[in-house]
C-alpha cells in the first residue's frame, strides 16, 4: 500500500467518523480532565443519554488545552457547529443531555463556545472568541479533535506528510529547512534546532535520537498537552529528524509521572510500525528506523540532557561532565541527539507547509510559535499556543484572563528561573532573543502567576526546596549549595536571619552558577536572586532585629 | 596521569604562561602537572575516567565560556589556560567552604594545629566528634592538603554533623560521617574492579555512599581488594586495621609475597614496622590493584608474635632457643658428615631469586646432592613438564594484560579469582558484558578525534566442573567430571584436526608429531568424551571451533588441570590446541600459565628442581653441566636427583638421612599427610629455614629463623616472566636474617669458597652470568621496572611475547582414553580447592586476624544434592573418607560444586587434609594427585 492509499483510506474513514448520522460527544480524557472527573461526568452523560433513550458516539480526545474548562464535552449534532461545554459537573451534564439532545436546547449557560464564525443561539462563535483569535495552534492544532491513539485520524488531518515529504529529500535538506525555518529548541535553552542537528550528522552506525518527555518543572505541561493530544505528531517528528541525521535508533524519554502520555506514545509507536512509517525501509525510501519509549524512574534531574543519558543506559540519572558532548559520546557512548517534545512537535508542521510559513510567524529573531502554560491567579488557567512577538498583556489578559491588579509577581519559566513583578514584563514581547536585554526569558514556558496574599520569600523557600531535593547530589557546589540555600532561607522565614544571611545567600550565587557541573545547579540560584532584586523589602521585613 | 596512546599528536598549550607540549587527549589537568603547576582536585584519580563533580580542578581558558574543570577538558592547540584567577580562587574557596559544612574541620581549625607537631595527642582543644585524631586520615587526606592550598581564612557558613551510624564490616572501616561523596569508590569498583559494590544512593544533601540496601560488604559482593581505600581522598573508607597508625615514617616499593600475578606495591614504615601497604598506580603489572590477601595480608604476618626470633635446636626432644652460632655450626657438621645423596633438598617457592639460587648451589656444589626440590611439585610442575614438552618453554608466552586485547579466552581449570586475582580482575573486565569502559589504550580515548573504540568483547569459555567467578560471563562452560579435562582437550584437538581449523599451513613455526598426534586422536571422538567427562558432546566440539575461529585466543590454566592424574598430559593438549591453531609466539594470544606462587617461577627458573640446572639447562646435558662446574669452580653432584615425594618415600626407607627444608611445609601440604610426616620423624637430621614454626619446623632438629620478604632485598619473578625487585623497608624482626645470608653462612662453615656474597646484587650479577635467560638484567635496569626473561643482553628489552620469531613445537601423541572406575563406597569425586582469603597452608595468612571472619578452619564444599543424600546440614560437620585417610571438616553447601564432586580446603593444620590424598602420582611430573579422588562424606 503506497502512502497515499494509507491517506486515502484514513481520510474515508475520518470522514465517516466525523459523521455518524447521530450526536458526536467528544471527551476530554487527558489527564488533567481525568483528575477533574473526566470519568464521572462522561458516564453521568452516557446514562442519562441512555435514559432518555438517544443514541450517541462518544470519541476520546486529549486535552483542547483549557484547563479551566475540564471536564469538558464537546457535542457535534449533525447539522450543528461543535459546542464546547465546561467545566461540567455529573448533574450539569446530566441536565446538559437532556436538553441539548431530547430538547434542543443548547444551554448557553454551560456552553462555553460554538465552533464556526456565527454566534450559535446565544453561544458564542470560535471566530469572535479572544481565546481562539490570539491563538496560532500549529502543534496543537489537531489536540482535542482526533483520538490521540487512532493513527487514521492522525493521517486523514495530514499526518506523516512531512515525512513523506522529508523522505523525498536530501537528509541535509531536512536540516536546511528547519535551520531556515527558525524552529530553536523549546525546553529551555533555545538553540537552534537545525545547528544541534549538524553536530550529529556525521554517518555512523550506531547514533542514538533522544526526546526528552521528562517535563519536569512545576507549571510547566506543555509536552504532556502534545503527547496526550497527538502522539503521532512527536513520533512523525522523531522519524524525520533521525532521517536528517541519518540516526538508526530513538528512544522517547518519559518521565514516570506521565503514565498515560507514556501509554498513548507506546501505541503510537506500535501503529506506525504496523504502517510502515517505523521500522525497516520505511515506506521504501531504504531508510530504516527504530524507535522506543522508555519510562523514566521519577528524577526531576533526568530532564537534563546527560542525566537522561545515563538514565538511558539503566544507570542512576546523574549528568556527565562536558566535554564530550552528547553529540561526540552520548548513549553508550555514540553520538547523540536531544531534543524537547515540543521541539520535535513542530517539525511535521514545518516539513508540510515549508519553511517559509513557519518563519513567517514570530518576530524578526524569534520564529514560529510556542505553546505556554499558564497557572495561578487567573481565571483561565491552560496551555495556549501563540505566536512569538504577542505581548505578556495578551497573553495574561487576554488569554489566560488574570487581572494584572490582583497579580504581584509572575514566575517565568520554571521554578528556577525569575520571579518578576507583573508590571515589568506586561508590555514586554514573548520571545527569545529580544527579552534578552530586559534580563529574562520564557524558559520552559510554565508560568505561575502569584497573587498579592503570597510572601515572596515563602515561595523562594518553597522553590528552594524544590531545587534541593531534586538535585541528583553528584557535583559538589549543587549538594552543598542547594542544601544551604534552602536552610538560609528557612532561617529567614522563620524571622530567625540577620542580614549575614542575605550576604551568604548572595555569595552561594556565583559558585552555584560558575561552580555547578549542569543546568540545575547553574540556575538554582535565580529565584532567590531575582526575588532579592525586587522583593528584598520582603525579606528585610523577615529579617530579626 | 593520564594513559594516552603514544602515537598521539603532539600539542602545544599555555598554562599560566608556561608552554608546555603534551599527546592530544591529554587533559588541562595532566598538562597542567606536567608544566609543573598544580590544580587541586578531589574527585579525579589516575586510575579512574573524569567524572567533573567536585568542581575543584576549575581553570580559566582563553575563549572559553566559563569556567570548565580541569579534569575533563582536552587540550586543544593554542590553548591559554590560567588555573589561578581571582575568580577561579574565589570559587574554588567557596566550594570548599561548602563541603567543609558537612565534613568534620578539627584538623583545620584548631588553635592548637601549628603547635601540635605530628599531630597525636590531643588535649581537649575542640569537640570530641571534631578533633583530629579521631579522623584515621589526618595528615594523609587530600581534602586537609587541597583545603591548605586553596586557603580558607573565614568559615561563615553553620557547620551540619552527619551523625550516621559506624558500621561493622571486617578488615575496611567505613565510617560515612568523614565522605565527601566523590565517588572515587562507586567509580574505582564498578570500572577497574567490575564488583559495583558501592552506589550513589538518596539525592540532594543527603546524597551518600552505601552498598545497596546497606548490606555489609560481603553480602554487597566485596572482594576486600581495597581499592575503594586506596582511592578514598579522606578518612571515611580506611583499612581497619592500624587506621590510627598515621602518617609513615618512610615508604619502600617492594613487591607482593603471595601469588605469582607479582602486583607492585608500596610498604609503609613507621618505627620499624610496617604498618600498611599503599598502591602504586603506575605499577606495570598491577596498575595499583590489589587482592584481600596483598591488601590487608602483607603487614600483619611481617610483625607477628608468631615469628622465630632465634634459632631453635632440638634438645632432649624439645626445640629450645640457641645462638646462631651454636646453630649453624651443628648443621654444618650434622651435613658434611652426610654429604652425597643422603641429603634432600626441598627449596620454596615463595624466597627471592638469590636465595633460591643460591640454595640450588649450595645443594649442588657444597652438598653435592642432586636430590632438590620445592613444593611447586604439588601443583605447577606438570604445568612446567607439559609446557616443555611442546612449547620448550614451561611459562605463559605473553603477559597477562594480553587478556584485554584478545578475542578468545579459554580457561581450564583455574579458579582464577582466588589463586591469581588480578590477573581475574583482568579477565572479568574484558569479558563482562558492557560497553561503556573505553579501549584501554586510554580512558580519554572518546574524546573527540581519538576514535571510540566499542570493545569487542573476548568470547570466553571455560573448562571446569566448579561454578567458578567467570562462568557468569561465559560464552560457553564446559563442566567435566573432575579428571577427565584430558579427554576433553583431546576431543577439541580432534575436531580442530578433523574441521581442519588449523593454522599449520601458514604457520610459520617448525610443528612436529601433527601425524602422530592426528593417530593417537582416534578414540577421542565426542561419544567418546561425552561418555567420559559428561560434557554433552555439541558442546566441546562447539569449543573447538569457537577457540580455533575467533581470532588470537589465550589459553589459560591452573591447579584443576595439573593436579590431575594426567595433569602433565592435559596441559601437553592445551598447548597443543594453541600451536595448532595458530595461537602461540603473536600478541593476543598464547599460554598463560598462573603458576601457585609469589616465586615459583624464579624457583623453576634458578634450577631448584632435579630436572633442571639454572636457566632450564636440563640437569642430565653434559655441556650444560660442564659450563655449571666452570662457573662454579668445582663439581657438582650426580644426575637422577628425587623429586619431593620421591624424597620423602627415600626418607622412610632411610636412603635419604637428612633433609634440609626452606620455607616450605610439606607436613601440611604434600599427599599423604600421615606418612610425609612419618619420613620426616625418620630421618636422622631434619634443618628447617621459616618464619614461623610451621608443622614441619615442629618436627625439625634445627630450627634457622628466616627474615621475610620486607626485611631483604632481591627480586621475584612473576608467572608472566617478568623479574622484579623486592626492596628492604624494616630491618629483619628479632635476630631473624635473610635466607641468601644464612645460606652463605652455611656455605662458608661447609668450607666452601664460592659464596663471598656480601649483598643481593653480587649474587644476581652472579645469575646473570650463569642463567642465560637473565643474562642482560641487572638490579640497575630493575629500578627502572620489571623486566621479561629472556632477556639476553644489556639492551635487550625483555621478551614480553614469546616466539615472535618463530620456532620449533613438537605435538606429543595422547594416550587413549580412559573412565576412571572409583572403588564401591565412594560416590564423590574429591579435590583440593582455594579459598579467597587464604594463601596456600596458610602459614601466614592465618596470622590476619580479620581472616577469621571469613573462615577459621578448613571445610569440605558439597552440592546441595550431594549433602541432602548424605544427611549433611550447611554447615554441619561432616567425616570425609578416602581410601587413603578420612579427616573431619565443617560442610559448605554450595551450588558452585558440580554434582557428585566435594572440595577441600587446605589452610589450616589441625584438619589433616594432607592424609585424604594418597601416593598416585602423575606419570609426567611424578607429582601427586589432588584431583578426582574417591571419596564418601558421612554425618558426625
Amino acid at each position: 500500500m503506497t502512502f497515499q492509499d494509507m491517506v486515502n483510506r484514513a481520510k474515508q474513514r475520518w470522514q465517516q467518523r466525523q459523521n455518524p448520522g447521530k450526536p458526536l460527544v467528544l471527551v476530554n480524557m487527558g489527564t488533567s480532565a481525568l483528575f477533574a472527573g473526566a470519568r464521572r461526568v462522561k458516564d453521568a452523560f452516557a446514562e442519562a443519554c441512555r435514559e432518555a433513550g438517544v443514541d450517541v458516539e462518544f470519541r476520546t480526545v486529549g486535552g483542547y488545552g483549557f484547563s479551566f474548562l475540564e471536564p469538558q464535552l464537546d457535542i457535534v449534532k449533525p447539522g450543528r457547529p461543535r459546542i464546547m461545554y465546561g467545566p461540567l459537573t455529573p448533574e450539569t451534564a446530566r441536565e446538559l443531555a437532556k436538553s441539548y439532545l431530547v430538547d434542543d436546547d443548547p444551554r448557553p449557560d454551560l456552553a462555553f463556545v460554538a465552533f464556526g464564525d456565527e454566534p450559535f443561539r446565544g453561544i458564542p462563535c470560535t471566530a469572535q472568541h479572544p481565546l481562539f483569535t490570539k491563538q496560532k495552534r500549529l502543534t496543537m492544532e489537531l489536540a482535542g479533535t482526533v483520538t490521540p491513539d487512532d493513527i487514521d485520524d492522525y493521517l486523514a488531518n495530514g499526518g506523516y506528510a512531512g515525512l513523506a515529504k522529508a523522505l523525498t529529500m536530501d537528509p541535509g535538506e531536512v536540516i536546511d529547512w528547519v535551520t531556515k525555518a527558525g524552529l530553536r529548541g523549546c525546553g529551555g535553552a533555545a538553540f537552534p534546532t537545525g545547528v544541534k542537528w549538524s553536530f550529529n550528522r556525521a554517518p555512523a552506525e550506531e547514533k542514538y535520537f533522544l526526546c526528552n518527555a521528562d517535563e519536569g518543572n512545576a507549571g510547566t505541561f506543555k509536552d504532556r498537552l502534545l503527547m496526550e493530544g497527538v502522539p503521532h505528531q512527536l513520533v512523525e517528528g522523531m522519524i524525520i529528524g533521525a532521517y536528517a541525521q541519518r540516526i538508526p535508533y530513538g528512544y522517547i524519554y518519559i518521565r514516570d509521572e506521565y503514565p498515560l502520555a507514556a501509554h498513548l506514545v507506546s501505541e503510537a509507536i506500535k501503529q506506525a510500525y504496523e504502517y510502515g512509517l517505523l521500522g525497516e525501509n520505511i515506506l521504501g525510501s531504504g531508510y530504516s528506523f527504530h524507535l522506543g519509549v522508555k519510562e523514566g524512574a521519577g528524577a526531576y534531574l533526568c530532564g537534563e540532557e546527560s542525566a537522561m543519558i545515563a538514565s538511558v543506559e539503566g544507570s542512576r540519572g546523574m549528568p556527565r561532565a562536558r566535554p564530550p558532548f552528547p553529540a561526540q559520546a552520548g548513549v553508550w557512548l555514540k553520538p547523540t541527539t536531544v531534543n524537547n517534545v515540543e521541539t520535535i512537535s513542530n517539525v511535521p508542521n514545518i516539513l508540510r507547509n515549508g519553511w517559509e510559513a513557519y518563519a513567517a510567524i514570530g518576530t524578526e529573531k524569534s520564529k514560529g510559535v510556542r505553546v505556554l502554560t499558564l497557572s495561578g491567579a487567573c481565571d483561565r488557567p491552560g496551555g495556549y499556543e501563540v505566536p512569538f512577538g504577542m505581548t505578556f498583556r495578551e497573553l495574561i489578559v487576554d488569554l489566560a484572563g488574570g487581572d494584572p491588579a490582583k497579580i504581584k509577581a509572575v514566575q517565568m519559566g520554571g521554578p528556577a528561573t525569575d520571579i518578576r513583578p507583573i508590571d515589568y514584563i506586561l508590555d514586554l514581547p514573548i520571545a527569545l532573543d529580544e527579552l534578552r536585554p530586559h534580563d529574562t526569558g520564557i524558559g520552559s514556558g510554565g508560568f505561575v502567576l502569584i497573587p498579592h496574599s503570597t510572601s515572596i520569600p515563602e515561595l523562594v523557600k518553597y522553590l528552594a526546596e524544590f531545587l534541593r531535593d531534586e538535585s541528583c547530589g553528584k557535583c559538589f557546589p549543587c549538594r552543598y549549595g542547594t542544601q544551604r540555600q534552602f536552610e538560609l532561607l528557612e532561617w529567614i522565614c522563620q524571622r530567625a536571619g540577620t542580614p549575614l544571611d542575605i550576604r551568604e545567600l548572595e555569595k552561594l550565587m556565583p559558585t552555584l552558577q560558575y561552580g555547578s557541573l549542569c543546568g540545575h545547579g547553574q540556575v538554582a540560584h535565580q529565584p532567590v536572586k531575582y526575588a532579592l532584586l525586587h522583593f528584598r523589602d520582603e525579606f528585610d521585613a523577615l529579617l530579626a532585629r | 596521569m593520564a594513559k594516552v596512546r603514544a602515537d598521539a599528536k603532539p600539542i602545544t598549550l599555555t598554562v599560566d604562561g608556561i608552554d608546555v607540549t603534551v599527546p592530544e587527549g591529554t587533559t588541562v589537568l595532566d598538562a597542567a602537572k606536567e608544566a609543573g603547576i598544580f590544580i587541586p582536585y578531589l574527585c579525579a584519580h589516575p586510575a579512574l575516567r573524569p567524572w567533573g563533580a567536585c568542581r575543584m580542578c576549575m581553570v580559566e581558558i582563553e575563549n572559553a565560556r566559563g569556567v570548565p574543570t580541569a579534569c575533563n577538558t582536552p587540550v586543544a592547540a593554542n590553548m591559554v589556560v590560567h588555573t589561578n584567577t581571582p575568580q577561579v580562587l574565589k570559587l574554588r574557596r567557596n566550594v570548599m567552604e561548602l563541603i567543609l559544612t558537612e565534613h568534620p574541620i578539627g584538623c583545620l581549625t584548631c588553635h592548637k594545629r601549628d603547635q601540635c607537631g605530628p599531630q597525636e595527642t590531643c588535649l581537649r582543644s575542640v569537640a570530641v566528634d571534631f578533633r583530629c585524631v579521631t579522623c584515621p586520615a589526618n595528615y594523609r587526606c587530600e581534602l586537609q592538603m587541597n583545603c591548605d592550598y586553596v586557603g580558607l581564612d573565614e568559615m561563615a557558613m553553620p557547620v551540619r554533623a552527619k551523625n550516621i551510624p559506624l558500621r561493622k564490616d571486617p578488615l575496611i572501616a567505613l565510617d560515612w560521617n568523614l565522605c565527601i561523596v566523590c565517588g572515587r569508590c562507586v567509580r574505582v569498583c564498578d570500572e577497574v574492579r567490575t564488583r559495583s559494590v558501592y552506589a550513589i544512593v538518596d539525592r540532594a544533601g543527603k546524597t551518600m555512599i552505601d552498598t545497596a540496601e546497606g548490606a555489609p560488604l560481603e553480602e554487597a559482593g566485596c572482594i576486600f581488594c581495597g581499592a575503594c581505600v586506596d582511592v578514598c581522598p579522606v578518612g571515611a573508607i580506611e583499612e581497619r586495621r592500624n587506621r590510627f597508625a598515621g602518617v609513615a615514617d618512610s615508604t619502600t616499593e617492594s613487591v607482593c609475597q603471595y601469588c605469582s600475578d607479582g602486583c607492585a606495591f608500596r610498604l609503609e614504615q613507621k618505627r620499624g614496622t610496617v604498618i600498611r601497604v599503599g598502591p602504586i598506580w603506575e605499577a606495570d603489572v598491577n596498575g595499583g590493584q590489589y587482592c584481600i590477601k596483598g591488601r590487608f595480608g602483607v603487614a600483619e604476618p611481617i610483625s607477628s608474635t608468631a615469628r622465630l626470633l632465634k634459632p631453635l635446636v632440638r634438645k632432649d626432644g624439645r626445640l629450645v632457643e640457641t645462638s646462631w652460632n651454636e646453630a649453624l655450626d651443628l648443621v654444618a657438621r650434622e651435613l658434611a658428615a652426610r654429604a652425597g645423596d643422603q641429603i634432600g633438598v626441598i627449596g620454596s617457592v615463595r624466597t627471592t631469586n638469590e636465595a633460591s639460587y643460591l640454595l640450588q648451589k649450595l645443594a649442588r656444589l657444597v652438598l653435592r646432592t642432586p636430590h632438590i626440590d620445592t613444593t611447586g611439585r604439588l601443583g605447577d610442575a606438570a604445568g612446567l613438564l607439559g609446557m616443555q614438552q611442546v612449547l620448550g618453554v614451561g611459562a605463559s608466552t605473553v603477559l597477562h594484560d594480553a587478556i584485554s586485547e584478545t578475542s578468545c579466552i579459554l580457561l581450564a581449570g583455574n579458579n582464577l579469582s582466588h589463586t591469581s586475582p588480578i590477573t581475574a580482575m583482568k579477565l572479568l573486565q574484558a569479558v563482562r558484558p558492557q560497553v561503556k569502559v573505553p579501549s584501554n589504550t586510554g580512558y580519554f580515548s572518546y574524546l573527540p578525534d581519538t576514535s571510540v573504540r566499542e570493545a569487542p568483547r573476548p568470547k570466553l569459555i571455560v573448562i571446569d566442573p566448579r561454578a567458578i567467578e567467570p562462568t557468569h560471563y561465559a560464552d560457553l562452560w564446559l563442566r567435566p567430571k573432575p579428571g577427565t579435562d584430558r579427554v576433553v582437550l583431546g576431543a577439541m584437538l580432534k575436531v580442530i584436526l578433523d574441521e581442519g581449523l588449523t593454522t599449520l599451513a601458514t604457520s610459520t613455526a617448525t610443528v612436529k608429531g601433527v601425524e602422530d598426534l592426528q593417530e593417537s586422536l582416534a578414540p577421542f571422538t565426542l561419544d567418546e568424551a561425552e561418555r567420559i567427562s559428561g560434557v554433552p558432546a555439541e558442546q566441546i566440539a562447539e569449543a573447538a571451533r569457537l577457540y580455533a575461529t575467533s581470532g588470537p585466543a589465550i589459553a589459560i590454566f591452573g591447579r584443576g588441570l595439573t593436579q590431575q592424574r594426567d595433569g602433565t598430559a592435559a596441559v601437553a593438549a592445551l598447548c597443543s590446541l594453541a600451536v595448532l591453531t595458530g595461537n602461540v609466539g603473536k600478541p593476543n594470544a598464547g599460554v598463560l600459565f598462573p603458576v601457585g606462587a609469589n616465586n615459583t617461577r624464579g624457583a623453576f627458573d634458578l634450577g631448584l628442581l632435579p630436572e633442571y640446572l639454572p636457566g632450564y639447562e636440563p640437569a642430565d646435558s653434559e655441556a650444560a653441566r660442564q659450563r655449571l662446574e666452570d662457573a662454579w669452580g668445582g663439581p657438582i653432584a650426580a644426575r637422577g636427583g628425587l623429586t619431593l615425594h620421591e624424597q620423602l618415600d627415600a626418607a622412610r626407607s632411610k636412603r635419604l638421612t637428612a633433609m634440609y627444608i626452606v620455607g616450605a611445609n610439606p607436613a601440611q601440604s604434600a599427599a599423604e599427610g600421615t606418612r610425609v610426616r612419618e619420613a620426616l620423624e625418620a630421618l636422622d637430621f631434619l634443618v628447617v629455614q621459616d618464619l614461623y614454626l610451621t608443622e614441619t619446623a615442629k618436627l625439625a632438629d634445627v630450627v634457622l629463623p628466616a627474615a621475610s620478604f620486607a626485611e631483604q632485598d632481591g627480586t621475584f619473578t612473576n608467572a608472566e616472566r617478568r623479574v622484579q625487585r623486592v626492596r628492604k623497608a624494616v630491618s629483619p624482626l628479632g635476630e631473624s636474617r635473610p635466607d641468601w645470608e644464612i645460606l652463605v653462612e652455611l656455605a662458608g662453615r661447609l668450607g666452601s669458597t664460592a659464596f663471598q656474597f656480601v649483598h643481593p646484587i653480587e649474587i644476581f650479577d652472579e645469575i646473570a652470568r650463569v642463567s642465560a635467560i637473565h643474562a642482560g638484567m641487572s638490579y640497575d635496569r630493575l629500578d627502572d621496572g620489571p623486566l621479561a626473561w629472556p632477556c639476553l643482553t644489556a639492551d635487550d628489552p625483555g621478551a614480553e611475547v614469546l616466539f615472535t620469531d618463530g620456532a620449533a613445537f613438537n605435538l606429543p601423541p595422547l594416550d587413549p582414553p580412559v573412565a576412571g572406575n572409583s572403588p564401591a563406597g565412594y560416590p564423590l569425586l574429591l579435590g583440593l580447592t582455594s579459598s579467597f582469603q587464604h594463601f596456600a597452608t596458610g602459614t601466614q595468612t592465618r596470622l590476619v586476624r580479620q581472616y577469621a571472619h571469613f573462615q577459621s578452619e578448613d571445610r569440605v564444599e558439597l552440592h546441595p544434592d550431594d549433602a541432602a543424600a548424605a544427611g549433611i546440614a550447611d554447615g554441619a560437620l561432616a567425616t570425609v573418607t578416602t581410601p587413603h585417610g578420612v579427616a573431619r571438616l565443617r560442610a559448605r553447601v554450595t551450588p558452585e560444586q558440580r554434582v557428585g564432586t566435594a572440595a577441600v580446603t587446605i589452610n589450616f593444620p589441625e584438619s589433616g587434609v594432607g592424609s585424604l590424598f594418597g601416593p598416585d602420582r602423575d606419570p609426567g611430573a611424578k607429582s601427586p594427585v589432588f584431583k578426582a579422588v574417591p571419596a564418601r562424606v558421612s554425618p558426625v
